[in-house]
């Protein structure tokens, strides 16, 4: 996208002899409506557009409007977007202008676009999009301002050998690093197996603590219950984990057990969230007992043909 | 029906019964009803041992005979569930055994091995099966016993009376006996002459009093009983024995104002509850927490009772389809922990879970790594015990592949289905394996048994050591070996047929109560 | 529409959707093997990833066990469990059967507790071909082949002794035309089947003479026999 607006060549008029000399009121009025833009701007939650400008002033040239644009976009006050085929503007502070000293126009759109990605960050490409850059010009400034610590890039275990630009001050957030279990791209899944096992034995040991309890079963099932947080002290005290855990990351694995079928969750009136271990319904069902309930080829398995009862493998090894 | 079933159902008749009787009952389950000269021509057997096979599949109640487009052609359907529950003889036997004693075992035998049969004849037959276990002198002091213990057993409906032929115009028998019974008289005990008995036991003729009147077996009341035991058995599994005790009584007490196979109990009392438990052991120690249990068994998630009402110190009624959709759940997901592992278990339940729910989303919520996520679903897919639907996110047709997404879900009556055909294939395939173990090994067999015998017979009679010692000799010790070697594997065989059909019941349960 | 192409919406192949989830073609297994020097068809039974739960019944099971043996054991000992009894020509066959035939002491026909329960047709186990003869004699129609053993003609008239004039008047009343046709039917089958079945199925009735008498040397047999297994047959 052309940093700057382009003007268009203005055609001769007739002069007025009783208006002021063109060039000086021009200068005053052209300040003033860019004055009046930038309030337009600044109250306008969303980006404008050329058509609401001329809303706001009907006779505004082209070229002054271009003027204008650029000198708001020199001053930091605004962005530049594309939105189909039009531009629009939208306003911004303009930030601290140390860090971008002595940078162009298209260094700051860049360095704008990446701000507002917070610390989420922004992908290439979708960088690419919006400042409407061409590659090798975007990599330049990319370069450039990494180089000066400015911005940097973080690798996102949402996609791999993606990476997102923030700036660099930032802490990117957990949805890109993915927070504890992730170490730099790997998931940590036997990290997670063993909290899993160490939340269960505590839940375990807690219910068979229970188990001579005299006073009745809601007493024997609150004191085998376990908030989350019991369970993060306990995690913690145990000092297994490099990283430091929130309750939260906690109660992730927590919910995992639940779905192992191994544990309970019940939600209390203040919102806080217990659980127990529990027993399964039923002892393994008659068909995994025998070979046949872990055939991987049991589809093939008929009366004809060379997978059959009399002659399976597995069956002979399990009979010995 | 399906096919595995029907297979299974072929290979217990051939069990049972022999080859003939297999061949006969397997081309009424592929054909349905048909009569007589049809299945003759079809199982292309002769006349009369086609008549031999339907006659001993209609006196154990495997099939019926009903007149069919003709009045004077009757048409026999075989009861295939009816079938399935020859196996389930031993089950049925041990239940009365343990809720009545041997004596009523004794009856209870001889009514299986009989089909049906009159009380009368039927108790002279117990009797001297007891007199030879009991090396007793005389049956007939067991004959009042006996008669007691039918009457017990019918009623509380293990035994029923057998529909009788309509009285015909001309007073004599029809081509085709329509049978039938009022309500009122299914568990009407019969009045037993018992001098009469000790009379017919001599092999004299004399009237029993019960002339023409047939008693059978309720089966029904059986898999009441079995269902039973399966959800006290979960929930002391689950809270504890007392929970157990609880659910027991509900269920007694769910007979008293409920029909047996209700979705869902009438609303049973608290008060009654807690009297009915009191009456029966006023030191239990349940009664102290009796509330607490119910609302920690309500609280469950499992959801077999529900309280509906606080009239009476609480409703409670208990919810059969619930109850049996939970267990459902379970089996399902204990098969895929041992088919699949526990990760493939941690996705399944996350599915049921979240009813609806994308890949992306699984991986993330059971922390598991992608790529394995991926596998162990796409794997479960395969087996069927996921289903994915696809959602387009755009209307036009052919779009390109990111234009829709799946969503993976569990239809739980579709894969129990699957699981059961599944289980009716593992039977068909350990008792065929079975067969052949023993087939294979028949000589070896035979010959061992026949050893046993003669071995037995002379120590009976007091043979000397040397004696013995030389029968012992007729095997060697290889063959010996051997033989306990297949006894061994025909023994693993046949508790795993045990085993799964128990699963089958429980599966076979669940199909009833959702489709009802 | 033609009938030709692949719609969209037929059922989605597995292929269709391990692309979509970003699975390798061909399942996790193309994506997993590691490409090895020797290519060979996979195994028939590829090795088990995890072993079947061990069994445990207890107790119970085991009586349980006892149980359903005893009940396989007493339904193969009882007539209730039909097997073509194939007749050999040798001597020792021959007294075997009859072995079989004491042991069965009781016939199908016995194991029915009432016939008014059975349809009507299900009764005359074995009484076929003497209604027939009995409907060819009093029609006058030439005989049916059979196999000239006096023993046979011998049971055939005790029988009909027996029978008395029920038999008759059933024939009689029952003259219908789907009657006739069953028993044209029974003779043409019975005819080509094999007559040593129904000489067994007759000589197994009660009361005869000649299975009387051969009971008596029943024990006899037994013992012979016992040392025949083990020396091989005598020749």
């Amino acid at each position: 996208m052309a940093t700057r607006v382009k003007q268009e060549p203005v055609s001769p008029t007739s002069r007025d002899v009783s208006s002021p000399p063109p060039g000086v009121n021009h200068n005053s009025q052209i300040v003033e409506r860019e004055q009046r833009i930038l309030n337009l701007l600044q109250k306008s939650t969303k980006a404008i557009s050329d058509k609401e400008i001329l809303l706001e002033i009907p006779d505004l040239s082209p070229q002054d409007r271009a003027t204008i644009i650029n000198n708001l976009l020199q001053k930091g006050f605004l962005d530049v977007f594309k939105q189909g085929e039009k531009l629009v503007y939208k306003f911004k502070e303009p930030s601290c202008p140390s860090k971008i000293k002595g940078a162009d126009n298209e260094e700051k759109i860049v360095y704008s676009i990446i701000e507002k990605a917070g610390n989420k960050g922004i992908w290439t490409r979708d960088l690419r999009v919006e400042c409407n850059l061409d590659q090798t010009t975007l990599n330049k400034i990319l370069k450039k301002l990494e180089s000066e610590k400015v911005i940097k890039a973080v690798k996102s275990v949402a996609a791999a050998r993606k990476k997102v630009y923030m700036l660099y001050s930032l802490e990117p957030d957990s949805s890109v690093t993915g927070g504890a279990w992730y170490n730099d791209q790997d998931f940590e899944a036997e990290f997670v197996d063993v909290l899993n096992q160490q939340c269960y034995r505590f839940l375990h040991q807690k219910k068979e603590a229970v188990k001579n309890c005299k006073d009745g079963p809601i007493v024997a099932q609150n004191m085998a219950s376990a908030s989350s947080k019991d369970v993060w002290k306990y995690i913690s005290e145990l000092g297994i984990s490099k990283v430091q855990l929130a309750v939260q990351d906690i109660e992730t694995i927590l919910n995992t057990l639940v779905y192992d079928g191994k544990a309970e969750r019940s939600v209390l009136a203040d919102g806080s969230l217990m659980y127990r271990a529990v027993e399964s319904l039923l002892p393994p069902p008659g068909i995994v007992r025998t070979p046949c309930g872990v055939c991987p080829i049991l589809k093939q398995c008929s009366d004809i043909g060379s997978i059959n009862p009399n002659n399976c493998v597995y069956m002979t090894e399990w009979l010995e | 029906m399906s096919i595995q079933f029907g297979k299974v159902c072929s290979l217990i008749l051939r069990e049972h019964f022999g080859e003939i009787v297999g061949k006969v009952g397997t081309d009424l389950y592929k054909w349905g009803q048909k009569p007589l000269m049809s299945v003759v021509s079809s199982t292309k057997l002769s006349v009369e041992k086609v008549r031999q096979s339907l006659c001993i599949l209609v006196q154990y109640g495997l099939a019926t005979f009903s007149a069919g487009r003709s009045d004077r052609i009757a048409e026999y359907s075989l009861l295939p569930e009816k079938v399935f529950s020859l196996l389930r003889y031993p089950r049925y036997l041990y239940l009365i055994k343990t809720k009545f004693g041997v004596e009523a075992e004794m009856l209870m035998e001889e009514f299986l091995k009989a089909g049906f049969g009159s009380a009368s004849r039927i108790i002279i037959r117990a009797a001297t099966r007891l007199k030879e276990k009991k090396e007793l002198e005389d049956a007939s002091t067991n004959f009042p016993l006996l008669r007691d213990k039918f009457v017990s057993l019918v009623n509380k409906q293990y035994l029923m009376r057998c529909p009788a032929p309509e009285k015909t115009e001309d007073g004599k028998p029809s081509l085709i006996p329509k049978l039938t019974v009022a309500e009122n008289q299914l568990y009407l005990p019969p009045t037993l002459n018992i001098k009469a008995l000790t009379i017919l036991d001599e092999g004299n003729p004399a009237d029993a009093g019960d002339e023409g009147v047939y008693w059978r077996i309720n089966f029904d009341r059986f898999h009441q009983d079995f269902r039973d035991q399966i959800m006290v058995t979960a929930i002391s599994r689950r809270i504890d024995e007392n929970g157990g005790e609880i659910i027991r009584l509900l269920l007694q007490l769910m007979y008293i104002r409920t029909e047996a196979w209700a979705q869902i109990s009438n609303p049973i009392p608290f008060t009654e509850l807690r009297d009915t438990l009191r009456k029966q052991d006023p030191q239990s120690p349940i009664l102290q927490h009796l509330d607490q249990y119910l609302k920690v068994i309500e609280e469950d998630s499992s959801g077999f009772i529900t309280r509906v009402g606080d009239s009476g110190g609480g409703q409670y009624c208990i919810n059969m389809r619930k109850s049996f959709e939970a267990l459902a759940w379970n089996c399902v997901e204990n098969i895929i922990v041992e088919r699949f592992g526990s990760k493939a278990a941690r996705i399944f339940r996350l599915v049921k879970d979240r009813k609806f729910i994308e890949q992306e989303k699984i991986q993330q919520i059971a922390m598991i790594p992608a790529r394995e996520a991926k596998q162990l679903t796409y794997r479960l897919l395969q087996e069927n015990f996921l289903q994915i639907q696809e959602l387009r996110k755009s209307m036009a047709q052919n779009a390109g592949p990111n234009k829709s997404f799946f969503l993976f879900h569990v239809d739980l009556e579709e894969v129990a289905r699957m699981v059961l055909d599944f289980s009716y294939k593992a039977l068909y395939n350990a008792t065929t394996r079975r067969e052949l173990e023993s087939e294979e090994n028949r000589r070896l067999i035979e010959k061992k048994n026949k050893v046993d015998s003669i071995a037995a017979n002379m120590r009976l009679q007091g043979a000397a050591q040397e004696q013995l010692d030389e029968i012992e000799e007729m095997m060697a010790p290889a063959e010996v070996e051997l033989f306990t070697k297949v006894m061994n594997r025909v023994q693993k065989l046949s508790e795993a047929e045990l085993h799964l059909e128990q699963t089958i019941f429980l599966m076979q349960l669940f199909l009833n109560y959702s489709t009802k | 529409m033609a009938g030709r192409g692949r719609g969209r919406g037929g059922g989605n192949s597995f292929k269709d959707i391990n692309e979509r989830i970003g699975l390798p073609a061909g399942g996790p297994a193309a994506g997993e093997a590691p490409v090895e020097s020797v290519l060979e068809p996979p195994p028939l039974f590829p090795p088990l990833e995890s072993r079947p739960v061990p069994l445990d019944l207890g107790v119970e099971g085991e009586y349980l066990l006892a149980l359903k043996r005893d009940f396989v054991e007493y339904f193969h000992d009882s007539p209730s469990y039909l097997q073509d009894i194939v007749v050999k020509a040798d001597i020792q066959r021959y007294s075997d059967r009859y072995q079989t035939a004491t042991l069965a002491s009781r016939t199908t026909a016995d194991l029915v507790c009432d016939w008014t329960h059975f349809p009507k047709e299900l009764k005359d186990i074995g009484s076929k071909p003497r209604r027939k003869r009995k409907l060819k004699s009093s029609k006058g129609n030439a005989k049916v082949p059979r196999k000239a053993e006096d023993i046979i003609n011998r049971l055939e008239e005790l029988e009909k002794q027996e029978e008395g004039s029920d038999a008759e008047g059933e024939v009689e009343t029952d003259g219908k035309k789907v009657d006739n046709n069953d028993e044209i039917k029974d003779a043409d089958s019975e005819a080509g089947e094999e007559v040593d079945e129904e000489d067994l199925d007759e000589e197994m009735d009660d009361g005869t003479d000649y299975r009387n008498s051969h009971f008596d040397n029943g024990e006899d047999y037994i013992d012979e026999e016992e040392d025949n297994l083990d020396d091989g047959p005598v020749y």
